[in-house]
Protein backbone atom coordinates (compact mmCIF):
# COMPACT_ATOMS: atom_id res chain seq x y z
CA UNK A 1 0.00 0.00 0.00
CA UNK A 2 2.92 2.33 0.66
CA UNK A 3 3.53 3.18 -2.98
CA UNK A 4 -0.09 3.42 -4.04
CA UNK A 5 -0.83 6.65 -5.87
CA UNK A 6 -3.52 8.66 -4.12
CA UNK A 7 -3.80 11.00 -7.08
CA UNK A 8 -2.77 10.18 -10.60
CA UNK A 9 -2.76 12.88 -13.26
CA UNK A 10 -2.20 11.58 -16.76
CA UNK A 11 -1.61 13.52 -19.97
CA UNK A 12 -3.98 16.37 -19.16
CA UNK A 13 -4.81 18.77 -21.97
CA UNK A 14 -6.85 21.91 -21.52
CA UNK A 15 -7.53 24.93 -23.72
CA UNK A 16 -9.78 27.92 -23.29
CA UNK A 17 -10.73 28.72 -26.85
CA UNK A 18 -7.43 29.18 -28.70
CA UNK A 19 -5.49 29.56 -25.49
CA UNK A 20 -3.72 26.34 -24.66
CA UNK A 21 -3.32 26.15 -20.88
CA UNK A 22 -2.27 22.61 -20.03
CA UNK A 23 -0.18 20.53 -22.39
CA UNK A 24 0.23 16.92 -21.44
CA UNK A 25 0.57 17.33 -17.69
CA UNK A 26 1.41 14.11 -15.90
CA UNK A 27 2.32 13.50 -12.27
CA UNK A 28 1.21 11.52 -9.28
CA UNK A 29 0.81 12.10 -5.55
CA UNK A 30 1.38 9.43 -2.94
CA UNK A 31 -0.83 8.79 0.07
CA UNK A 32 -0.08 11.35 2.77
CA UNK A 33 2.34 13.25 0.57
CA UNK A 34 2.56 17.04 0.51
CA UNK A 35 3.10 17.98 -3.12
CA UNK A 36 3.79 21.54 -4.16
CA UNK A 37 3.25 22.76 -7.69
CA UNK A 38 5.32 25.78 -8.61
CA UNK A 39 5.55 27.64 -11.87
CA UNK A 40 5.52 31.14 -13.32
CA UNK A 41 2.48 33.31 -12.75
CA UNK A 42 -0.36 32.59 -15.14
CA UNK A 43 1.02 29.24 -16.26
CA UNK A 44 -2.16 27.31 -15.55
CA UNK A 45 -1.62 26.14 -11.96
CA UNK A 46 -5.08 27.21 -10.84
CA UNK A 47 -6.69 25.56 -13.86
CA UNK A 48 -4.87 22.35 -13.03
CA UNK A 49 -6.09 22.45 -9.43
CA UNK A 50 -9.66 23.14 -10.51
CA UNK A 51 -9.56 20.12 -12.76
CA UNK A 52 -8.42 18.03 -9.78
CA UNK A 53 -11.28 19.51 -7.73
CA UNK A 54 -13.71 18.51 -10.50
CA UNK A 55 -14.72 22.14 -11.00
CA UNK A 56 -13.72 22.26 -14.64
CA UNK A 57 -13.26 19.47 -17.13
CA UNK A 58 -10.06 18.69 -18.99
CA UNK A 59 -10.23 18.39 -22.78
CA UNK A 60 -8.48 15.07 -22.56
CA UNK A 61 -6.35 13.05 -20.21
CA UNK A 62 -7.19 11.49 -16.93
CA UNK A 63 -7.39 12.29 -13.23
CA UNK A 64 -7.71 9.41 -10.82
CA UNK A 65 -8.24 9.79 -7.10
CA UNK A 66 -8.03 6.47 -5.25
CA UNK A 67 -8.14 4.90 -8.69
CA UNK A 68 -11.33 6.53 -9.98
CA UNK A 69 -12.20 9.87 -11.65
CA UNK A 70 -13.05 12.71 -9.24
CA UNK A 71 -16.64 12.34 -8.10
CA UNK A 72 -18.29 14.15 -5.19
CA UNK A 73 -20.13 10.95 -4.25
CA UNK A 74 -16.94 8.90 -4.00
CA UNK A 75 -14.38 11.46 -2.89
CA UNK A 76 -14.22 14.19 -0.38
CA UNK A 77 -12.22 17.11 -1.72
CA UNK A 78 -10.88 19.74 0.65
CA UNK A 79 -10.59 22.70 -1.68
CA UNK A 80 -9.06 25.98 -0.52
CA UNK A 81 -9.39 28.61 -3.25
CA UNK A 82 -6.89 31.37 -3.91
CA UNK A 83 -9.28 34.07 -2.76
CA UNK A 84 -10.21 32.16 0.44
CA UNK A 85 -13.86 32.96 -0.37
CA UNK A 86 -15.54 32.83 3.00
CA UNK A 87 -19.23 33.58 2.80
CA UNK A 88 -19.72 36.97 4.46
CA UNK A 89 -23.23 36.11 5.70
CA UNK A 90 -21.98 33.05 7.59
CA UNK A 91 -20.03 33.29 10.81
CA UNK A 92 -16.88 31.25 11.38
CA UNK A 93 -18.82 28.25 12.68
CA UNK A 94 -21.30 28.24 9.76
CA UNK A 95 -18.60 28.81 7.19
CA UNK A 96 -16.67 25.81 8.45
CA UNK A 97 -19.73 23.57 8.55
CA UNK A 98 -20.71 24.25 4.92
CA UNK A 99 -19.30 21.03 3.50
CA UNK A 100 -20.92 18.88 6.19
CA UNK A 101 -24.23 20.71 5.79
CA UNK A 102 -24.18 20.09 2.03
CA UNK A 103 -23.53 16.41 2.67
CA UNK A 104 -26.54 16.21 4.95
CA UNK A 105 -24.62 15.38 8.12
CA UNK A 106 -26.74 15.61 11.28
CA UNK A 107 -26.51 18.81 13.32
CA UNK A 108 -25.11 17.12 16.45
CA UNK A 109 -22.38 15.42 14.44
CA UNK A 110 -21.68 18.70 12.62
CA UNK A 111 -21.27 20.48 15.95
CA UNK A 112 -18.84 17.88 17.26
CA UNK A 113 -16.68 17.88 14.14
CA UNK A 114 -16.68 21.64 13.61
CA UNK A 115 -15.67 22.29 17.21
CA UNK A 116 -12.91 19.70 16.91
CA UNK A 117 -11.48 21.32 13.80
CA UNK A 118 -11.89 24.82 15.26
CA UNK A 119 -9.64 23.75 18.11
CA UNK A 120 -7.25 22.06 15.71
CA UNK A 121 -6.67 25.17 13.60
CA UNK A 122 -6.57 27.56 16.56
CA UNK A 123 -9.87 29.37 16.08
CA UNK A 124 -11.40 28.59 19.48
CA UNK A 125 -13.41 31.57 20.73
CA UNK A 126 -13.98 32.95 17.21
CA UNK A 127 -16.99 30.73 16.34
CA UNK A 128 -19.44 33.63 16.21
CA UNK A 129 -17.22 36.09 14.37
CA UNK A 130 -18.12 37.10 10.86
CA UNK A 131 -15.40 37.04 8.16
CA UNK A 132 -15.08 40.83 7.99
CA UNK A 133 -14.12 40.85 11.66
CA UNK A 134 -11.12 38.56 11.07
CA UNK A 135 -7.54 39.20 9.98
CA UNK A 136 -6.33 37.68 6.72
CA UNK A 137 -4.43 35.00 8.65
CA UNK A 138 -7.58 34.08 10.58
CA UNK A 139 -9.56 33.93 7.36
CA UNK A 140 -7.01 31.54 5.90
CA UNK A 141 -7.42 29.35 9.00
CA UNK A 142 -11.19 29.30 8.50
CA UNK A 143 -10.81 28.30 4.86
CA UNK A 144 -8.42 25.51 5.81
CA UNK A 145 -10.77 24.38 8.60
CA UNK A 146 -13.69 24.39 6.17
CA UNK A 147 -11.73 21.98 3.95
CA UNK A 148 -10.40 19.81 6.81
CA UNK A 149 -13.72 19.33 8.58
CA UNK A 150 -15.13 17.02 5.91
CA UNK A 151 -12.18 14.67 6.54
CA UNK A 152 -11.10 14.98 2.89
CA UNK A 153 -9.41 12.30 0.83
CA UNK A 154 -7.20 15.02 -0.60
CA UNK A 155 -6.53 18.66 0.22
CA UNK A 156 -6.21 20.98 -2.78
CA UNK A 157 -4.87 24.39 -1.87
CA UNK A 158 -4.45 27.28 -4.28
CA UNK A 159 -1.97 29.78 -2.80
CA UNK A 160 -4.04 30.20 0.36
CA UNK A 161 -1.39 32.46 1.89
CA UNK A 162 -0.83 34.66 -1.16
CA UNK A 163 -2.36 37.79 0.38
CA UNK A 164 -0.70 37.55 3.77
CA UNK A 165 2.12 39.77 4.98
CA UNK A 166 5.47 38.10 5.61
CA UNK A 167 4.93 37.67 9.35
CA UNK A 168 1.48 36.06 9.25
CA UNK A 169 2.59 34.09 6.26
CA UNK A 170 5.47 32.45 8.12
CA UNK A 171 3.18 31.71 11.07
CA UNK A 172 0.68 30.07 8.74
CA UNK A 173 3.43 28.09 7.03
CA UNK A 174 4.31 26.49 10.36
CA UNK A 175 0.61 25.94 10.98
CA UNK A 176 0.26 24.13 7.66
CA UNK A 177 3.21 21.91 8.57
CA UNK A 178 1.69 21.15 11.96
CA UNK A 179 -1.72 20.38 10.44
CA UNK A 180 -0.22 18.15 7.77
CA UNK A 181 1.75 16.23 10.37
CA UNK A 182 -1.34 15.86 12.55
CA UNK A 183 -4.03 15.16 9.96
CA UNK A 184 -1.71 13.49 7.42
CA UNK A 185 -3.82 14.56 4.47
CA UNK A 186 -2.57 14.01 0.95
CA UNK A 187 -2.09 17.56 -0.25
CA UNK A 188 -1.58 19.35 -3.54
CA UNK A 189 -0.47 22.89 -2.86
CA UNK A 190 -0.11 25.45 -5.62
CA UNK A 191 2.21 28.40 -5.11
CA UNK A 192 4.62 30.57 -7.01
CA UNK A 193 6.65 31.15 -3.88
CA UNK A 194 9.55 28.69 -4.10
CA UNK A 195 10.64 29.23 -0.50
CA UNK A 196 7.16 28.36 0.72
CA UNK A 197 7.13 25.24 -1.45
CA UNK A 198 10.48 24.17 -0.01
CA UNK A 199 9.29 24.69 3.56
CA UNK A 200 6.20 22.57 3.07
CA UNK A 201 6.72 20.04 0.33
CA UNK A 202 7.82 16.44 0.27
CA UNK A 203 8.10 16.83 -3.47
CA UNK A 204 7.92 19.78 -5.85
CA UNK A 205 6.57 19.73 -9.38
CA UNK A 206 7.90 22.59 -11.49
CA UNK A 207 5.70 23.64 -14.39
CA UNK A 208 6.76 25.43 -17.55
CA UNK A 209 5.16 28.70 -18.65
CA UNK A 210 1.88 28.44 -20.51
CA UNK A 211 0.94 25.98 -21.85
CA UNK A 212 2.06 24.19 -18.70
CA UNK A 213 4.02 21.00 -18.90
CA UNK A 214 5.91 19.31 -16.09
CA UNK A 215 9.41 20.75 -16.36
CA UNK A 216 10.87 18.71 -13.58
CA UNK A 217 10.09 17.03 -10.28
CA UNK A 218 12.24 17.49 -7.22
CA UNK A 219 12.14 15.37 -4.06
CA UNK A 220 12.81 17.46 -0.98
CA UNK A 221 14.53 15.33 1.63
CA UNK A 222 15.29 17.96 4.30
CA UNK A 223 13.82 17.08 7.66
CA UNK A 224 10.79 19.15 8.68
CA UNK A 225 10.52 21.73 10.13
CA UNK A 226 13.09 23.27 7.82
CA UNK A 227 15.33 26.25 8.32
CA UNK A 228 14.91 28.67 5.45
CA UNK A 229 18.34 30.23 6.08
CA UNK A 230 20.30 26.96 6.12
CA UNK A 231 22.88 26.54 3.30
CA UNK A 232 21.49 23.51 1.41
CA UNK A 233 17.99 24.92 1.64
CA UNK A 234 19.11 28.21 0.13
CA UNK A 235 21.04 26.44 -2.64
CA UNK A 236 18.06 24.31 -3.60
CA UNK A 237 15.79 27.35 -3.45
CA UNK A 238 18.07 29.22 -5.84
CA UNK A 239 18.21 26.24 -8.17
CA UNK A 240 14.42 25.98 -8.36
CA UNK A 241 13.98 29.73 -8.63
CA UNK A 242 16.30 29.67 -11.63
CA UNK A 243 14.24 26.89 -13.20
CA UNK A 244 11.11 29.02 -12.77
CA UNK A 245 12.91 32.14 -13.98
CA UNK A 246 13.94 30.38 -17.21
CA UNK A 247 10.23 30.14 -17.93
CA UNK A 248 9.37 33.78 -17.33
CA UNK B 1 -30.15 54.79 19.10
CA UNK B 2 -28.38 56.86 21.71
CA UNK B 3 -30.45 59.07 24.01
CA UNK B 4 -28.73 62.21 22.86
CA UNK B 5 -29.60 61.36 19.25
CA UNK B 6 -33.29 61.03 20.13
CA UNK B 7 -33.25 64.33 21.99
CA UNK B 8 -31.62 66.10 19.04
CA UNK B 9 -34.12 64.60 16.60
CA UNK B 10 -37.11 65.65 18.70
CA UNK B 11 -35.66 69.14 19.17
CA UNK B 12 -35.08 69.41 15.45
CA UNK B 13 -38.75 68.71 14.72
CA UNK B 14 -39.86 71.08 17.50
CA UNK B 15 -37.64 73.79 16.04
CA UNK B 16 -39.14 73.28 12.60
CA UNK B 17 -42.71 73.58 13.94
CA UNK B 18 -41.89 76.76 15.87
CA UNK B 19 -40.18 78.24 12.80
CA UNK B 20 -43.15 77.33 10.62
CA UNK B 21 -45.52 78.90 13.14
CA UNK B 22 -43.70 82.22 13.22
CA UNK B 23 -43.20 82.35 9.47
CA UNK B 24 -46.97 82.09 9.07
CA UNK B 25 -48.04 84.28 12.00
CA UNK B 26 -45.57 87.07 11.13
CA UNK B 27 -46.59 86.72 7.45
CA UNK B 28 -42.98 86.31 6.32
CA UNK B 29 -44.11 84.03 3.48
CA UNK B 30 -46.68 85.66 1.23
CA UNK B 31 -48.84 82.53 0.95
CA UNK B 32 -52.03 81.57 2.75
CA UNK B 33 -50.50 78.60 4.53
CA UNK B 34 -52.12 77.44 7.77
CA UNK B 35 -50.06 77.58 10.93
CA UNK B 36 -49.22 74.37 12.84
CA UNK B 37 -51.86 75.37 15.37
CA UNK B 38 -54.51 75.40 12.62
CA UNK B 39 -53.38 71.98 11.43
CA UNK B 40 -53.34 70.61 14.97
CA UNK B 41 -56.94 71.76 15.45
CA UNK B 42 -57.98 69.47 12.57
CA UNK B 43 -56.76 66.47 14.57
CA UNK B 44 -59.30 67.26 17.31
CA UNK B 45 -62.21 67.83 14.93
CA UNK B 46 -65.04 65.27 14.83
CA UNK B 47 -64.62 64.93 11.06
CA UNK B 48 -61.04 63.78 11.49
CA UNK B 49 -61.81 61.46 14.38
CA UNK B 50 -64.69 59.87 12.50
CA UNK B 51 -62.84 59.31 9.22
CA UNK B 52 -59.21 58.73 9.99
CA UNK B 53 -59.33 55.08 11.03
CA UNK B 54 -61.39 54.02 8.05
CA UNK B 55 -59.15 55.92 5.64
CA UNK B 56 -55.97 54.43 7.10
CA UNK B 57 -57.36 50.90 7.05
CA UNK B 58 -58.54 51.36 3.50
CA UNK B 59 -55.14 52.65 2.31
CA UNK B 60 -53.34 49.90 4.18
CA UNK B 61 -55.59 47.32 2.59
CA UNK B 62 -54.56 48.59 -0.83
CA UNK B 63 -50.91 48.37 0.20
CA UNK B 64 -51.19 44.88 1.63
CA UNK B 65 -52.88 43.51 -1.48
CA UNK B 66 -50.84 45.38 -4.12
CA UNK B 67 -47.49 45.21 -2.40
CA UNK B 68 -48.03 41.61 -1.33
CA UNK B 69 -48.73 40.60 -4.91
CA UNK B 70 -45.69 42.53 -6.16
CA UNK B 71 -43.54 40.71 -3.62
CA UNK B 72 -44.92 37.31 -4.53
CA UNK B 73 -44.36 37.81 -8.24
CA UNK B 74 -41.21 39.96 -8.38
CA UNK B 75 -38.99 37.98 -5.98
CA UNK B 76 -39.38 34.53 -7.61
CA UNK B 77 -39.30 36.05 -11.10
CA UNK B 78 -36.20 38.08 -10.21
CA UNK B 79 -34.58 34.96 -8.80
CA UNK B 80 -35.10 32.97 -11.99
CA UNK B 81 -34.05 35.88 -14.18
CA UNK B 82 -30.91 36.54 -12.17
CA UNK B 83 -29.93 32.90 -11.87
CA UNK B 84 -30.81 31.49 -15.30
CA UNK B 85 -29.36 33.53 -18.16
CA UNK B 86 -31.80 32.31 -20.86
CA UNK B 87 -34.77 33.33 -18.73
CA UNK B 88 -33.29 36.80 -18.32
CA UNK B 89 -32.70 37.14 -22.07
CA UNK B 90 -36.31 36.18 -22.69
CA UNK B 91 -38.06 38.21 -20.01
CA UNK B 92 -35.97 41.38 -19.78
CA UNK B 93 -37.10 42.91 -23.10
CA UNK B 94 -40.68 42.76 -21.85
CA UNK B 95 -39.66 44.20 -18.49
CA UNK B 96 -37.75 47.02 -20.19
CA UNK B 97 -40.80 47.76 -22.32
CA UNK B 98 -43.01 48.43 -19.29
CA UNK B 99 -40.54 49.67 -16.69
CA UNK B 100 -40.15 53.24 -18.01
CA UNK B 101 -43.93 53.82 -17.81
CA UNK B 102 -44.52 55.77 -14.57
CA UNK B 103 -46.98 53.92 -12.30
CA UNK B 104 -49.28 56.96 -12.23
CA UNK B 105 -49.67 56.65 -15.99
CA UNK B 106 -51.38 53.32 -15.31
CA UNK B 107 -54.18 54.99 -13.33
CA UNK B 108 -56.31 55.69 -16.41
CA UNK B 109 -55.75 52.14 -17.59
CA UNK B 110 -56.73 50.75 -14.21
CA UNK B 111 -59.83 52.93 -13.81
CA UNK B 112 -61.21 51.64 -17.10
CA UNK B 113 -60.12 48.05 -16.64
CA UNK B 114 -61.13 47.41 -13.04
CA UNK B 115 -64.57 48.12 -11.68
CA UNK B 116 -63.56 47.84 -8.04
CA UNK B 117 -61.60 50.68 -6.43
CA UNK B 118 -59.64 48.27 -4.28
CA UNK B 119 -58.41 46.63 -7.46
CA UNK B 120 -57.47 49.98 -9.00
CA UNK B 121 -55.37 51.09 -6.04
CA UNK B 122 -53.87 47.66 -5.46
CA UNK B 123 -52.91 47.49 -9.12
CA UNK B 124 -51.19 50.87 -9.02
CA UNK B 125 -49.16 50.01 -5.93
CA UNK B 126 -48.35 46.68 -7.57
CA UNK B 127 -46.92 48.47 -10.61
CA UNK B 128 -45.01 50.90 -8.40
CA UNK B 129 -43.46 48.24 -6.18
CA UNK B 130 -42.94 45.53 -8.77
CA UNK B 131 -40.04 46.96 -10.78
CA UNK B 132 -37.75 48.08 -7.94
CA UNK B 133 -38.15 44.67 -6.28
CA UNK B 134 -37.59 42.84 -9.56
CA UNK B 135 -34.49 44.72 -10.70
CA UNK B 136 -32.83 44.54 -7.29
CA UNK B 137 -33.58 40.83 -6.95
CA UNK B 138 -32.17 40.14 -10.41
CA UNK B 139 -29.05 42.07 -9.50
CA UNK B 140 -28.67 40.13 -6.25
CA UNK B 141 -28.78 36.76 -7.99
CA UNK B 142 -26.68 37.83 -10.95
CA UNK B 143 -23.77 39.04 -8.84
CA UNK B 144 -23.14 35.85 -6.88
CA UNK B 145 -19.38 35.30 -6.87
CA UNK B 146 -18.18 32.31 -8.87
CA UNK B 147 -15.75 31.62 -6.03
CA UNK B 148 -18.59 30.87 -3.59
CA UNK B 149 -20.20 28.62 -6.17
CA UNK B 150 -16.91 26.78 -6.71
CA UNK B 151 -16.37 26.21 -3.01
CA UNK B 152 -19.87 24.77 -2.69
CA UNK B 153 -19.45 22.66 -5.81
CA UNK B 154 -16.17 21.25 -4.55
CA UNK B 155 -18.21 19.89 -1.64
CA UNK B 156 -20.63 18.28 -4.08
CA UNK B 157 -23.43 20.86 -3.78
CA UNK B 158 -26.50 20.17 -5.93
CA UNK B 159 -28.03 22.85 -8.19
CA UNK B 160 -30.74 23.40 -5.59
CA UNK B 161 -28.13 23.82 -2.84
CA UNK B 162 -26.35 26.47 -4.91
CA UNK B 163 -29.57 28.40 -5.28
CA UNK B 164 -30.81 28.15 -1.70
CA UNK B 165 -27.60 28.07 0.32
CA UNK B 166 -25.36 30.36 -1.73
CA UNK B 167 -27.33 32.54 -4.15
CA UNK B 168 -30.32 33.33 -1.94
CA UNK B 169 -28.37 34.53 1.12
CA UNK B 170 -26.10 36.47 -1.21
CA UNK B 171 -29.07 38.14 -2.88
CA UNK B 172 -30.94 38.90 0.33
CA UNK B 173 -29.48 42.40 0.93
CA UNK B 174 -30.42 43.38 -2.63
CA UNK B 175 -33.90 41.90 -2.29
CA UNK B 176 -34.43 43.92 0.88
CA UNK B 177 -33.21 47.08 -0.84
CA UNK B 178 -35.77 46.43 -3.57
CA UNK B 179 -38.48 45.88 -0.98
CA UNK B 180 -37.65 49.17 0.73
CA UNK B 181 -37.59 51.16 -2.50
CA UNK B 182 -40.67 49.33 -3.77
CA UNK B 183 -42.67 50.06 -0.65
CA UNK B 184 -41.70 53.74 -0.81
CA UNK B 185 -42.67 54.06 -4.46
CA UNK B 186 -45.81 52.01 -3.87
CA UNK B 187 -46.92 54.21 -0.99
CA UNK B 188 -46.57 57.29 -3.19
CA UNK B 189 -48.55 55.57 -5.91
CA UNK B 190 -51.38 54.38 -3.69
CA UNK B 191 -52.06 57.90 -2.39
CA UNK B 192 -52.05 59.20 -5.96
CA UNK B 193 -54.34 56.39 -7.13
CA UNK B 194 -56.82 57.08 -4.34
CA UNK B 195 -57.10 60.67 -5.50
CA UNK B 196 -59.00 59.30 -8.47
CA UNK B 197 -61.73 57.92 -6.30
CA UNK B 198 -60.67 54.89 -4.28
CA UNK B 199 -61.54 55.37 -0.61
CA UNK B 200 -58.46 56.03 1.50
CA UNK B 201 -56.15 58.82 2.62
CA UNK B 202 -55.54 60.06 -0.91
CA UNK B 203 -59.27 60.31 -1.53
CA UNK B 204 -59.86 62.35 1.64
CA UNK B 205 -57.00 64.68 0.74
CA UNK B 206 -58.52 65.42 -2.65
CA UNK B 207 -61.98 65.89 -1.09
CA UNK B 208 -60.51 68.48 1.27
CA UNK B 209 -58.95 70.18 -1.72
CA UNK B 210 -62.41 70.47 -3.37
CA UNK B 211 -63.70 72.41 -0.36
CA UNK B 212 -60.48 74.43 -0.08
CA UNK B 213 -59.73 73.19 3.41
CA UNK B 214 -55.95 73.48 3.39
CA UNK B 215 -55.61 72.74 7.13
CA UNK B 216 -57.28 69.37 6.60
CA UNK B 217 -55.23 68.66 3.45
CA UNK B 218 -52.05 69.18 5.44
CA UNK B 219 -53.31 67.28 8.45
CA UNK B 220 -53.97 64.20 6.32
CA UNK B 221 -50.70 64.68 4.45
CA UNK B 222 -48.84 64.37 7.74
CA UNK B 223 -50.75 61.15 8.48
CA UNK B 224 -49.60 59.81 5.10
CA UNK B 225 -46.03 60.82 5.96
CA UNK B 226 -46.20 59.28 9.42
CA UNK B 227 -47.48 55.96 8.07
CA UNK B 228 -44.79 55.88 5.39
CA UNK B 229 -42.21 56.58 8.06
CA UNK B 230 -43.53 53.73 10.24
CA UNK B 231 -43.42 51.27 7.34
CA UNK B 232 -39.85 52.23 6.54
CA UNK B 233 -38.81 51.87 10.18
CA UNK B 234 -40.46 48.46 10.26
CA UNK B 235 -38.45 47.38 7.23
CA UNK B 236 -35.24 48.77 8.66
CA UNK B 237 -35.85 46.79 11.83
CA UNK B 238 -36.44 43.66 9.76
CA UNK B 239 -33.33 44.37 7.70
CA UNK B 240 -31.17 44.75 10.80
CA UNK B 241 -32.42 41.36 12.03
CA UNK B 242 -31.98 39.53 8.74
CA UNK B 243 -28.66 41.14 7.80
CA UNK B 244 -27.14 40.89 11.25
CA UNK B 245 -23.88 39.78 9.63
CA UNK B 246 -23.44 43.18 8.00
CA UNK B 247 -23.06 44.91 11.34
CA UNK B 248 -19.67 46.61 11.37
CA UNK B 249 -19.22 45.97 7.67
CA UNK B 250 -21.28 48.92 6.52
CA UNK B 251 -21.61 52.29 8.20
CA UNK B 252 -25.29 51.65 8.90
Amino acid sequence: MVNLDKILVKELLKSFGNLKVLDNVTFSVKEGEFLCIVGPTGCGKTTLLKILANLIEADSGEVLINGSPPNPKLHKIGYVPQSISLMPWRNVYSNIKLGLELRGVKEAEIFRRVMEVINLVGLAGFENYFPHQLSLGMKARVAIARALVIDPDVMLMDEPLANLDWHSRSIMQSELLRLHEKAGKTTVYVTHNVEEALLLADRIVVLTSRPARVKTEIEVHFKKPRNRFEGDFVLLRKRIENLVKEEE
Amino acid sequence: MKRIEIIIKVMSIAFFIVLWHFLVVLKVIPLAIPSPVDVAKVYTSTFFVEHILGAILSSLEHVVVGFGLALMVAVPLGMFMGWFKPIEFTISPIVELFRPIPPIAWVAFALITFRNYLHVSAFIIFVGAFFPILTNTVHGFRTVSIEYIEVARSFGASKKDLLTKIALPHALPDILTGVKVGLGVGWMCVIAAEMFGAPGLGWIIIQMEYIHNLEAVMAFMFVVGALGFCMEQGLKFLEAKVLRWQRGLVRG
